[in-house]
């Protein structure tokens, strides 16, 4: 199985063999499963492992006082789930398996010694670390500036070239398992305007959704529909032109 | 948690709810239908439509009419 986490950052940098070695290492302790709508990590939470999703979808949430909750972020093969606290003290939210996820434990001490003695991945991590907030910053510029349509559109495209980045979606279909409520809970709707805003992207023909799976049939239609400019992901090797990892998703940035 | 499906007829036509949504009794998908009304009225007045005429439709997983939410209900 390819790393998923290599597959990530090797979008900033081109990895010698030693390196993927090194990557791989990392990901080749232990493994933990998390059946849907279990807990990966609770809010206040010290970790001394970082957890790597494998496989599966979890989500970034924080539930709020009143039992409402925001979903922040969709976390997909690849993603690291709790990098921060090794710089805080302990989770301010909490992570989610939104289906049957797959996390490999990553000790901390682990980590730090590759920080130390490999600066190409450090760098990687840090520019993965810093795209993931840039996502989250889309998130902020939906509540502000993007309607319901714009909205779940720049979502489904986000997570298209995403799932294209660790080698998936090559047919413009990715597992999104997510329930109505959960969608309502990543885009700030109501599950209503979740169901209308949906039927209205499947009546145009933009998106369609089986048994947990999304499907572009046309994803420069998705992509207009979203005012998409995928600059954010900061897609740098995709940006020059080289090898294979930039053929990704060259044909939807 | 029993389950409740939101059934919406508005400007846009009749939109099934084919998942539903857990609440846990009519109250609470009373209030369930309430917020979703309320906040796709107000998000067509932001895009310039004002449709009163809406309304949702809940259904129990028994398939039984339970509540009918008029938008006039809901924003008046």
């Amino acid at each position: 199985m390819n790393n998923p986490l290599t597959m990530k950052l090797e979008q900033f940098a081109g990895f010698s063999p030693d390196e993927r070695g090194i990557l791989d290492d990392l990901v080749s302790k232990r493994r933990q499963s998390y059946a849907p709508g279990a807990v990966v990590i609770p809010e206040g939470e010290r970790v001394d492992e970082i957890h790597l999703v494998m496989s599966g979808l979890a989500a970034r949430s924080k539930t709020l006082p009143d039992g409402s909750r925001q979903i922040m972020a969709y976390l997909i093969p690849g993603d690291l789930c709790d990098v921060e606290v090794f710089v805080l003290e302990a989770m301010d939210h909490e992570i989610l398996a939104v289906s049957e996820t797959v996390c490999a434990l990553i000790p901390a001490r682990k980590m730090e010694a590759m920080l130390t003695d490999f600066s190409k991945l450090t760098k990687a991590l840090w520019w993965s670390t810093m795209t993931d907030s840039a996502v989250l910053r889309e998130r902020i510029i939906d509540h502000g500036r993007r309607d319901a349509r714009e909205r779940m559109a720049h979502l489904l495209y986000e997570m298209l070239i995403r799932f294209r980045m660790i080698g998936q979606a090559g047919d413009n279909s990715y597992p999104l398992p997510v329930t109505q409520d959960q969608l309502a809970d990543a885009t700030g709707m109501t599950p209503m305007h979740v169901n209308r805003t949906l039927k209205q992207l499947r009546h145009d023909g933009i998106v369609e959704f089986r048994q947990g799976r999304v499907t572009i049939p046309d994803p420069a239609q998705l992509k207009k529909v979203a005012r998409f400019e995928a600059d954010y992901l900061h897609l740098m090797r995709t940006d020059k032109g080289s090898s294979d990892v930039s053929a990704r998703a060259g044909d939807l940035v | 948690m029993p389950r409740f499906f939101f059934h919406l007829y508005d400007r846009s036509g009749f939109v099934e709810d084919e998942e539903g949504v857990e609440a846990p009794d009519l109250e609470a998908a009373g209030a369930v239908a309430l917020k979703g009304a309320r906040s796709i009225i107000s998000h067509d007045v932001e895009q310039g439509r004002l449709d009163l005429e809406g309304r949702i439709e809940v259904f129990d997983a028994a398939g039984v009419l339970v509540l009918v939410l008029p938008f006039r209900e809901a924003a008046g």
